[in-house]
Order: C-alpha cells, then structure tokens, then sequence
C-alpha cells in the first residue's frame, strides 16, 4: 500500500504505527518503507504532490496497490481534529471535479475538498480546502482503480481558527487520534486490492512454459488465456506443467491444452 | 444500503429528489455537474464498485423511447425500450452491464414526466395499434421500485392509455407495487429464469427460483399478466432435465391463460463488453465455456446454441401454444 503526505508532520504518526524506515535514496523524495507499506512526503502543492506519486509508483509499479493521502486541511465548518473521507474532489479554479467511489465501512464523515493554489481564509460552509488533493487523485487514478484511491483529511483550520494559528507541532496530535480507524480503513483497502491480484499460479506457469519453448507473439496470447482457462476449469497446476515438459513445441502445448479443456468446457 | 447519493445540479430541486434524499437521510448527498462526471470516467473496476454502488439522481436528456431491437419483440409491431434507470441490484455474472457500463452505480433519471411524454407522443403517432414499451433492459424494473417508486408513478399512465404496452422485466420478488393496484391488461411482468443450479452459481444475490415462481403465482391471482424470459440459455451439463425441470416447476403453478409470452435467448455478447467481463472476472467458469467470437459477437458455437435453443423450444411447446413463443436473436447494444 502506498501512503502520500504533503508534510513529514503528517506522516510521523503512520511511520511510527507501521514502523515505517527511511530509505537512504538520492531522490527528490524522501521514502519510508516496511515490507508492504511506502510513503512518500511531497511538499507542498500540486506539482510536488504529482510528482511524488509518479515516484512513488515507480518505487513499486504495481496497478492494483491502494493509495491513500493523509494530510491537514481547512475547513468551513467542521471542528479542529475532524477527520473526513475525501469523496468529491474540486479544483475550482478548471472547474475540474473528482469523485473517488467510497465503498469501505463508513469510518469517517465523508467530504467535500477544494484544492486551492495558496492557503485561503475564505472557507465556505461545508467544503474542506488543501493545497495538493486534486493532483494527488489525478495522478494516482492513473496508477490504480480509482475505488483503491482515497484521502483522509483532518481539519487544522477553519473561520474561528485561521491557518495563521496553526502551529506545525500540533499536527501529530491531530492526526494521532484517528489512526485506529485509518488502519481499519488501510486493512479494508488492502483486503479489496487482493481481489484483483490474478492467480498466484498463473505467472508462474507462464513463465515456466515460456522457458521451455520458443513462442510467438500470438502463441503467447494463446498459451495466457488457455492457461487461465485451464486453471478456472478445474485443470491442476501440476497437470498444466506436465503438458508443456511433455510437449516438444509451442503448437503441441497450445493444441493439447486446448483439447484438455474442450472436454471440461460445459458448465457444471 | 445506500451511504452516498450523487445530485445532477439540473435536478437538484425535482421534488423526486427531495422526496429520495427525505428518506434516504443517513445517505451523503454530493452534487454533480453531469451525472456522466461521476459514472463515466475511465478505469473504475465495476466488479469493485459493485460491492457498495452508491445512487446517482440525474436527468435523462435527449431520446427517452428507443427502438428496440428487430428480433427482442413479443408480438407487437412497435416496440420501445426506455431506462429511468442504469444498472441493476443484482449481480448475474453473463449480464452485459457490467460490460457496457463503466461503473456499477444505479443511476436513477428522476424526470419520469419527460418519459411519460416521450411514451405518449410515441403511442399517439400509432393511435389504432398496440404500442411496446419495454422498462428493463437496464435495470431491473421492480428490484429497486422502494426508491424509485417507478411502478407507482408510470403504472397510471397506462392504466390511462390501453394502447400503450408495458412490460416490467425483473428477477425480483418486489411485486408488492403491483398488488397494491388493479391488475392492467396492457401491463406483462416479465421474469427471467435460469434453472436454480444456474442461478445459484451465476445469479448473485437474486431471489430463488420458487420465490419468484411465487410471485408469479401471487400476481397472476389478483389478475395481472406475466412473462417468462430464459435469456440467458446457459449451456452447462444436464441441460435438458435442469431446463425441463425449470419449465415443469413454472407451468405446474402458473395458469397458461395467464402468460402472456415466453421469450428464448441464447447467452450473446459483444466482443468489447465480453472482453471487459472476462478481465473483471478473469476465474469465471462461464467465460471459459465453448465460446466464439462470429461477426463482433461472442455467444456459444453454432452447433451448441442451436441445440440448446432447439431443447428448449421443444420442451417449451409442450406446454405453451406457437404463438406465445418468440426468440432473440441479436445482441445487446451499445445504448448510452
């Protein structure tokens, strides 16, 4: 799972919970990582934030990886330490708009996020503002389904506490409170991107038969949808890696699984 | 459970509107521009969203009453289809939405007036002849009526206008909108079957077979109409016991004189939208079965779907005259 904050603040509270370790790369930015978590900090602004994903991608190009930013924002009305689900996106300087399906438990109160050029104290009711979310959704859709793509937002500010109060050290402990329900929201992510993991034999076999025989680029088409077929008609992984070892051509492979599925075709 | 409802801004103050987000309260209303906005873009995972599709209220604008295709008649000579809604409750793994549409989310056009006068301007230009209009290509008709509340609103129309035909396509067992109202000579129920063990495997989250056997049962005894539909036919083994199963269990409970036809499809596909479905679902046995692709369309081979059809044809004319039987031939369009 990949993680996106604009600052190092807001991601001390995730790197401590998910043991989070810098690497030490020569980048433009700076990377925590364990086993199955990145996280990026950005900057600010919607350059640096679309230029961390891309980076961010390219760490672990992977097109079923969930995202999620997690950062501070204003808001009209909403409470300091509020935190909100990010379920429409402006931009309304192009009028450009966003709308990341929200299919998780309803941890939090969903919102609306304005993404501004420079911080604003003129918050209107009901709308939450930032300075990187509409880069951040429009660059990461590219990278995954846009159900895998999510923000939580806490509110710093709003009219009764402008932005020029706020303090950097307070941010921890804004967001520190809600992260039980941020891994609850990280696990249900993490749990949906596994659904469209295909089957773990799959490459495997592939790359296998792949070694065994030389394949043209239409025999490798062949040889990939046979191979799923096979595997979700009943066909045993053993049973497929012995017709392509017995076989002594691509054609024989291709033509012995596909009489070996004719027979298992019919549905049951 | 709907947790978020999209408002098309040009609708925003339709009293359908308000009425749905009145009792729909716990729902999050978030305002649209253009419906298309939200159920349009690119690379959303239907099989994803399927999971919690949240509704969409917008307008339909343009065409409301469409031609249906030649052959998806049941014995009118003008034949319609509209879609106050997009997409359905349940998830049968061979429907062509999922293929058609790039999000799984129920679009519901609240402008049911402008569907009523597109209904009628179509029927009056044929003042002396029986006028189609079929409401479930896509959607299902009733499965959603308790927030639509389509049946309540359109079945009026026709009760008014006897040679307007309507036909209500569904796999729901949501007949209560129906009951709650005298039966209508020009109203057919339609109900789509495949035999239970098809069901089970392929019909996600659809009523049994003996529940809407049922329903059948209970809308045919306050004196309304139905339909059977098999469409899919679905090759699998033991087709004829399973398909004659299915018919015997139909025709032992609901009177003949009170279907109105029967219609046979074999399982078609346009090669795209195939495509898309066997990407979503890529371990699904059915898009491994003894497929082919002919002409742009993907459907059994030849010689499997015309025996199959022929089975059904024949242990279907046991039962029901010539005459209440009709066949689909083409596929499904692109129609948005």
């Amino acid at each position: 799972m990949n993680f996106i904050t604009a600052f190092t603040q807001e991601a001390i509270p995730l790197i401590e919970e998910l043991d989070l370790v810098k690497e030490d790369l020569s980048s433009p930015f700076i990377l925590f990582q364990n086993k199955n978590h990145r996280l990026v900090v950005s900057g600010i602004g919607a350059q640096n934030m679309s230029l961390a994903v891309s980076f961010l991608h390219g760490i672990h190009p992977n097109l079923q990886t969930p995202w999620l930013n997690l950062g501070l924002c204003g808001h009209g009305n909403a409470k300091l330490g509020h935190a909100l689900q990010i379920a429409k996106c402006q931009n309304p300087q192009s009028g450009k708009s966003c709308y990341p399906p929200q299919l998780f438990s309803a941890l939090f109160p969903k919102a609306i996020l304005h993404t501004v050029d420079q911080p604003t104290s003129d918050y209107k009711t009901d709308l939450a503002y930032d300075m990187e979310g509409m880069a951040y959704f429009e660059t990461a859709i590219r990278f995954a389904p846009p159900e895998l793509v999510q923000s939580v937002k806490i509110v710093s500010d709003n009219p009764k506490n402008p932005l020029s109060q706020f303090e950097k050290k307070q941010t921890s402990s804004l967001i520190s409170p809600h992260i039980p329900k941020i891994l609850s929201l990280i696990s249900e992510m993490e749990s949906l991107a596994l659904e469209l993991e295909p089957h773990p034999q799959l490459s495997f076999i592939i790359e296998q038969t792949l070694s065994l025989h030389s394949f043209t680029e239409t025999q490798f088409h062949q040889l990939k949808k046979l191979t799923r077929q096979a595997l979700s008609l009943g066909l045993t992984t053993e049973k497929i890696s012995q017709i392509s070892q017995s076989e002594h051509s691509a054609k024989s492979i291709i033509t012995l699984l596909h009489n070996q599925l004719e027979q298992k075709r019919i549905f049951p | 459970m709907i947790e978020i409802i999209y408002i098309e801004d040009s609708i925003a103050q339709h009293p359908r509107t308000i009425d749905i987000l009145k009792r729909f309260p716990q729902a999050t209303p978030i305002p649209c521009a253009n419906y298309k906005e939200v159920f349009n873009p690119a690379g959303q995972n239907f099989r994803l969203q399927k999971k919690k599709p949240a509704l969409i209220l917008a307008e339909k604008k343009g065409n409301r009453a469409l031609p249906i295709p030649e052959t998806y008649g049941i014995g009118g000579k003008y034949n319609f289809y509209f879609s106050h809604m997009l997409n359905c409750l349940y998830d049968c793994r061979y429907c062509f939405l999922q293929g058609m549409y790039p999000s799984a989310h129920y679009v519901l056009f609240v402008n049911f007036e402008d569907f009523l006068s597109d209904i009628q301007s179509k029927t009056a230009q044929q003042p002396e002849q029986p006028v189609w209009f079929f409401s479930g290509y896509d959607c299902d008709s009733l499965a959603l009526d308790h927030i639509s509340q389509f049946t309540q609103s359109f079945l009026p129309h026709f009760r008014a206008n006897p040679t307007a035909h309507l036909e209500l396509r569904t796999k729901s067992v949501n007949i209560k909108p129906l009951l709650n109202n005298d039966p209508l000579k020009n109203v057919v129920t339609a109900f789509s079957f495949t035999p239970q063990e098809i069901s089970t495997q392929l019909e996600h989250g659809v009523p049994s077979v003996s529940s809407r056997i049922n329903a059948m049962k209970k809308l045919t005894q306050s004196g309304w109409q139905v339909g059977l539909r098999i469409d899919p036919i679905i090759d699998c083994t033991n087709f004829s016991k399973r398909y004659e199963s299915l018919f015997f269990d139909i025709f032992s409970i609901i009177p003949l004189e009170m279907i109105h036809s029967v219609s046979l499809g074999a399982f078609r596909m346009p090669g795209p939208f195939f495509k898309k479905m066997e990407k979503l679902y890529p371990t699904e046995k059915l898009f491994a079965g003894s497929l082919e692709k002919k002409q742009g369309v993907v459907s059994y081979k030849k010689e499997i779907e015309q025996k199959r059809k022929e089975t059904c044809k024949n242990l279907l004319l046991q039962l029901i005259p010539e005459e209440k039987l009709f066949l689909c031939e083409t596929a499904p369009e692109t129609t948005f």
